[in-house]
């Protein structure tokens, strides 16, 4: 149902985890995690190559070896691209579900990433020499507009469940998703049909890398900056209003937040579904149901799961890449399930 | 025109449309071949004039898209009484994906059985059919009953699951077959070949009249699962027995074509405003309108932007994915 406060998880309540010294302590984890994996994914690979041929890359870069100059110029801007979108990912669905009260927010099932998905295809038709920043804000609008059509087309006259929105997304999803396919078979737009279902990272170029973390960063500053409110709104609209919170400002900057966030990281690495709804329970799990904690342990955890699945994406068949999306949802599903089925306390 | 003879009328008519679209499509492809040859090479399959084109590859696609159509269709309508749920559809409730992720399988690791792959093929996509709708069903039970919304919700997931396991599992095979999985998701008719027909053949012939037999139980159906006890029907064993027939019919189809969505969702809606809910008119139709739409959405990818194809589940998608949103919208 919209508008109504999750449901507070009383039995996590006041484990070590939510004490401040806790909650830094799973921060500086999270963030010594994510280092390490970033890591791991830069100096290794289908090439070859380990720790000690990066350090040198990287601190005495005279004359890089070929090794190296594949870590300069194709696995850092890939490491860096399954960080910054994984968290943008995580992000977009945090906030999504903190400003429309719909625990099952995502923005591969509201058909965001269609949407946006569907825009980059037209423009990369229509303007093929157009610059990445406005490829990235057709994204943005292209997000956009899915929205609009599926909370157009998903509320109901009487009652707006969260069901109906999810079904409505998928349907607008099928059908961008249809849309973009065909236009990239048709027009021989150089991307593989999954790209659009199921994301993927090869090929991301530091040009491109060099607009999306700006956007991501500036978009997740704005986010974090609305933590505090997203909380109060958790208490309800009515309650929210009493506290003095302007909701239709809140509800607007978080759903342009949103957009950029998602616009951005789809027209970079393609569709990746369920992590901005997995993500951001779990993190709900370990920090308690206070968004300025939530966001940062989302954002931390989005960009540990995709920079650990872009690793196994390359690992588990080696010479091939497995689209990420793919191994994102074969987690994700059984999440989504799960999230779905409780049934005592379920969500919707 | 009154509704007795729109129901009687009906069936010719949409059969003709096929015909008339089966004559259009035959002609629609890179090599366009005369009328007067087609009819020669139809009439005289032996004779040297015959059009390898026209019988090896045009003819068995072609009818291959009538065949599926009709059963995808068929399993939509019979899912839709059995859910009570209007939206339903082979490719919603993630049973596509179930069938189109066994046969990935059977691919893969059993290479050995693919000289008898016509007879297996249809077996697996069975089973995984039939373990997308048992997942579905536990998921949507609640409290003993089935919730519509939920079997819609489980769907959504149990598709998204299975696709991505078939990419996560694709990409393992070669490039080749990497964009076969990938066509497979968009929906494209592959089987250009009479052995997916002849594979396909006897499950349609034994499921269909099957299913035309329960039209009775289909329509008590209808009136709610307390009224169908009293009228004598043995409610959860009918449903059980329809629902796996309902299931074997997609995967039948989806072993020798691409997931194709929506189909099973249009067709009995187009047709139960042609001819009303009676399944004894409602089931006919449907089945023809399926074939005659498949046909057409696989002949339109294939001819609109000539030399490239557009999977027929694509062209689908595009046109009937408006259609759910608009019956999502009406329906609550």
């Amino acid at each position: 149902m919209m508008n109504k406060p999750f449901k507070e998880r009383t039995f996590l309540k006041n484990t070590a985890i939510h004490t401040k010294v806790g909650y830094t302590f799973l921060i500086l984890l999270m963030i010594v995690i994510l280092m390490l994996f970033a890591l791991l994914s830069v100096s290794t690979g289908v090439a070859g190559g380990n720790l000690r041929i990066l350090i040198q890359t990287l601190f005495l870069q005279h004359n890089p070896s070929e090794i190296g100059r594949v870590m300069l110029e194709m696995r850092m801007p890939r490491a860096l691209a399954a960080c910054f979108t994984g968290a943008a990912f995580a992000l977009a669905g945090a906030i999504m579900q903190g400003v429309t009260g719909n625990p099952l927010a995502d923005a591969g099932l509201l058909g965001i990433n269609a949407g946006a998905g569907f825009f980059v295809a037209v423009t990369t038709v229509l303007f093929p020499s157009i610059p990445i920043f406005g490829t990235m804000f057709s994204a943005f609008l292209g997000a956009a507009a899915a929205v609009l059509m599926v909370y157009g087309l998903g509320m109901g006259k009487q009652k707006s469940g969260t069901i109906r929105l999810i079904l409505a997304g998928s349907a607008v999803s099928a059908l961008l998703t249809a849309l973009s396919q065909g236009i990239s078979l048709t027009f021989g737009i150089s991307k593989n049909l999954s790209f659009w279902t199921a994301g993927s990272m090869s090929g991301i170029t530091w040009t491109q890398i060099k607009i999306t973390i700006p956007c991501i960063m500036g978009a997740a500053l704005i986010g974090f900056f609305l933590s505090g409110k997203l909380s109060i709104l958790a208490l309800g609209e009515e309650s929210a209003a009493g506290l003095g919170i302007n909701i239709r400002a809140v509800h607007l900057t978080g759903i342009v937040v949103v957009l950029v966030l998602a616009g951005v990281s789809v027209s970079t690495v393609g569709g990746i579904s369920f992590l901005g709804l997995i993500v951001p329970h779990s993190a709900r799990l370990l920090v308690g149901s206070d968004y300025r904690k939530i966001l940062p342990a989302s954002a931390l955890l989005g960009a540990i799961l995709l920079v650990a699945a872009d690793i196994a994406a390359r690992t588990i068949h080696a010479p091939f890449d497995t689209p990420v999306g793919a191994l994102v949802s074969a987690i994700g599903v059984p999440v989504f399930l799960a999230l779905t089925y409780q049934k005592k306390g379920a969500i919707i | 025109m009154n509704k007795r003879t729109r129901q009687r009328l009906l069936p010719g008519l949409i059969l003709s449309v096929t015909c008339a679209a089966i004559m259009f499509s035959v002609n629609c492809g890179y090599l366009k071949i005369p009328y007067e040859n087609i009819l020669e090479s139809l009439i005289h399959p032996n004779s040297p004039e015959a059009s390898v084109v026209l019988l090896q590859i045009r003819m068995p696609r072609i009818i291959l898209a009538v065949l599926c159509g009709m059963g995808l269709a068929l399993s939509g309508c019979t899912l839709q009484a059995v859910t009570e749920n209007p939206l339903a559809d082979p490719g919603i409730l993630g049973i596509n994906a179930g069938a189109g992720f066994s046969v990935m399988l059977f691919l893969t690791f059993f290479p050995s059985l693919h000289i008898s792959s016509m007879i297996y093929q249809p077996l697996f996509a069975l089973a995984g059919g039939l373990l997308a709708a048992v997942l579905l069903y536990g998921f949507s039970k609640r409290n003993g009953k089935i919730r519509p919304d939920y079997l819609l919700l489980g769907g959504i997931g149990v598709s998204a699951g299975f696709s991505s396991l078939m990419l996560i599992l694709a990409a393992d095979m070669d490039s080749s077959s990497y964009q076969l999985v990938a066509r497979w998701l968009a929906g494209n008719i592959w089987g250009s070949s009479w052995h997916q027909i002849h594979a396909l053949i006897p499950y349609l012939l034994i499921l269909i009249p099957l299913l035309l037999t329960r039209v009775n139980i289909l329509d008590i159906l209808l009136l709610g699962e307390e009224t169908s006890l009293a009228l004598g029907v043995r409610v959860e064993k009918e449903r059980r027995i329809l629902l796996i027939v309902a299931v074997a019919l997609a995967a039948s189809c989806i072993s020798v074509s691409g997931g194709i969505g929506f189909v099973g969702l249009v067709a009995p809606h187009v047709s139960r405003r042609l001819v009303g809910p009676r399944h004894s008119y409602l089931l006919p139709v449907s089945m023809l309108i399926g074939g005659l739409f498949l046909l057409l959405a696989d002949t339109m990818g294939r001819s609109l932007f000539q030399p490239i194809e557009i999977p027929a589940g694509i062209m689908i998608s595009i046109f009937a994915a408006p259609y759910f949103l608009h019956l999502l919208r009406k329906q609550i």
